[in-house]
């Protein structure tokens, strides 16, 4: 069912709408326009104005300088307004020292940094200013997430070593043999007296190790397993190479070769141990240039060497398999003469059977040899009976 | 002896922004002076010559605010403004001729800001505020219906038409209104619609379309082939 409509006349409609406001009307209105009209004129407004009136500006001008406005706002806030003093947690409350001992703990801080305790492990701050953050890892283990863009320095001190950082996330943990200080992102210095130079930077997924006892340094590693590229020298010999600080240098990558110390290094730093007595340390680096360049020509000299300290230690065996090595490595003219006749005086402090057969082996190779007189000798020693 | 005489007249002759008596129109029989000379005058630093400007104009943009807010409170806040914006930005008129033109659309500007003003007052809850400080809408005045405007001489059925079609057309949107009344009643051309309401000429003829359709059900109304979007 539809409604029946009516006619609309719009011309008569609009003629029936008066076009009169009425003279009251209009008076009382411009009285009140003209109680707001002001004195000065238009035309008498600043010249900057009637150049630049507001109300022709494009809209990109008003955009701009908005964003302008906002961008210095916030500026000021960052850099003047927003979080000055000193760093407290985020209840207000200032750090002390804080211990968990049967559970982790989280601990949140005012400029939303955060750190995790864990089991059995104790912190303490040493110095919250406004520029700086000084804890102290007493025993266990702490992840850190320190909020980027802050501008507090934050140092963690653990005895061993110190970690130096200003926006990141890594973890420290320490106990009474090592302490162990990994990055899972960003990039911290680890300064150490253990370290070359004192200091190490770390990066992201890199991760260093600092031994108590033998103040020495595992290198940066990468969190995913390295391919080996270099072989690996008798197992006699390797028991627990050493690489030196130096392998910890800035300039290390993740790229296995890059972590290896290089071959002139090594050698100057085995002279310099072994001219100062340090016999452990040279003994050492003269297995690490044998583990690391077996190639090398020097690797045959480093390993008689090497043969020679286990010699004077007493070692018998590993002097042997030490002077083995570099004859079966490359060791030529009287190097190889000096091994075989090396061999044969350790063989003949535990197995003279060995020593008679290398004895032989020398006297048939080198008829005219330099060592013949030597080793005629200890030959003839070596067959006789021993002594009840 | 003639030149002389005119010069003399011209001389004795008061200038012209005193022939205009103030605070009303022109006198009977005075010359009709245009709205561009009267611009002109303005913009030189008169004041007067607004005020004639004013009486001109304000009875059309007074009703025509009244008829869109559907609030005479509103309206003559709205002129007000409006008065005083064209008053400040008069310097900027490239077109003194077209001062009407001009006026209409900072009025039609100033009605769209009302608008605007009310939907936020009104999605806030804040309604009555608006209300309050004009002594409109919700407190001091109901809504101005259309019958309110017609002559004393309408006749009781078209003061009913009237009404209905006001009833009608609070059913559609400000905007759907504002167009459609520019159109049926003040008969301003598309494009000058499309101008005053910030829309494009197709959106113009939508909005009029709709409120079309919507009276077409109740009034046998006939629709231009120029309003079809």
């Amino acid at each position: 069912m539809t409604l029946p409509t009516q006619p609309l006349d719009l011309a008569a409609t609009r003629a029936q709408l008066t076009d009169d406001a009425g003279a009251e009307e209009r008076a009382q209105l411009w009285a009140r326009i003209d109680a707001q009209i002001p004195l000065e004129q238009p035309s008498r407004r600043s010249v900057w104005s009637r150049l630049y009136p507001a109300a022709t500006w494009p809209r990109w001008v008003w955009a701009f300088g908005s964003a302008f406005v906002v961008l210095n706002i916030w500026f000021a806030y960052e850099n003047f307004l927003r979080d000055r003093g000193a760093l407290t947690l985020a209840n207000g409350q200032a750090l002390g020292t804080v211990s968990a001992e049967f559970s982790p703990r989280a601990l949140r801080f005012s400029d939303r940094s955060t750190i995790a305790l864990g089991v059995h492990s104790q912190l303490t701050a040493l110095a919250m200013t406004d520029d700086q953050v000084l804890l102290r890892l007493e025993r266990g283990a702490a992840q850190f997430h320190v909020q980027k863009g802050g501008h507090r320095r934050w140092r963690i001190e653990t005895g061993l070593l110190a970690v130096e950082v200003i926006g990141t996330r890594f973890s420290v943990d320490r106990s009474a043999e090592r302490v162990v200080v990994s990055v899972t992102e960003g990039r911290v210095l680890v300064r150490s007296p253990a370290l070359t130079d004192g200091v190490v930077r770390l990066d992201a997924g890199q991760e260093v190790t600092v031994r108590a006892e033998a103040q020495r340094l595992a290198p940066p590693q990468s969190t995913v397993p390295l391919q080996r590229t270099v072989p690996l020298p008798p197992p006699a010999l390797v028991d627990a190479p050493v690489v030196p600080p130096h392998s910890a240098a800035p300039a290390a990558s993740v790229a296995p070769i890059a972590q290896q110390p290089s071959l002139p290094w090594l050698l100057s730093q085995a002279d310099q141990a072994r001219a100062a007595g340090d016999t452990p340390r040279a003994t050492s680096l003269l297995k690490s240039i044998v583990q690391l360049y077996p190639g090398d020509p020097q690797a045959a000299l480093s390993s008689f060497s090497l043969g020679r300290n286990y010699q004077r230690e007493g070692k018998w065996t590993a002097a042997d398999a030490a002077y083995g090595w570099a004859l079966h490595h490359g060791a030529s003219g009287s190097l190889r003469e000096d091994c075989y006749l090396r061999r044969i005086e350790v063989q003949l402090h535990y197995q003279r059977d060995l020593a008679q057969r290398t004895a032989h082996e020398y006297l048939a190779l080198y008829p005219q040899g330099r060592h013949r007189a030597a080793i005629e000798p200890m030959l003839r020693k070596s067959a006789a009976p021993r002594a009840q | 002896m003639l030149p002389l005489l005119s010069l003399s007249i011209v001389a004795v002759a008061p200038p012209l922004h005193l022939r205009l008596v103030q605070g009303s129109r022109l006198e009977p029989g005075a010359r009709e002076v245009s709205d561009a000379e009267l611009v002109h005058l303005v913009q030189s630093g008169q004041r007067h010559p607004f005020q004639e400007l004013y009486n001109r104009h304000v009875d059309r943009v007074l009703l025509r605010a009244g008829r869109l807010l559907r609030s005479k409170y509103e309206a003559q806040d709205v002129v007000q403004d409006a008065f005083l914006e064209a008053l400040r930005d008069l310097s900027k008129l490239r077109e003194p001729q077209r001062f009407g033109a001009w006026l209409d659309r900072i009025v039609m500007h100033q009605v769209h800001r009302r608008f605007r003003k009310r939907r936020a007052l009104s999605m806030l809850g804040l309604s009555s505020i608006l209300g309050q400080r004009t002594g409109s809408l919700q407190t001091q005045e109901q809504p101005t219906s259309l019958d309110q405007f017609a002559h004393v001489s309408v006749s009781p059925d078209h003061l009913a038409q009237l009404r209905q079609l006001d009833v009608l057309l609070r059913q559609v949107s400000d905007s759907e209104r504002s167009a459609w009344m520019l159109r049926r009643l003040d008969e301003l051309a598309l494009a000058e619609i499309a101008v005053q309401c910030d829309c494009s000429l197709a959106t113009a003829k939508r909005r009029i379309a709709k409120v079309d359709q919507l009276l077409s059900r109740h009034f046998s109304f006939v629709q231009s082939e120029e309003d079809k979007p």
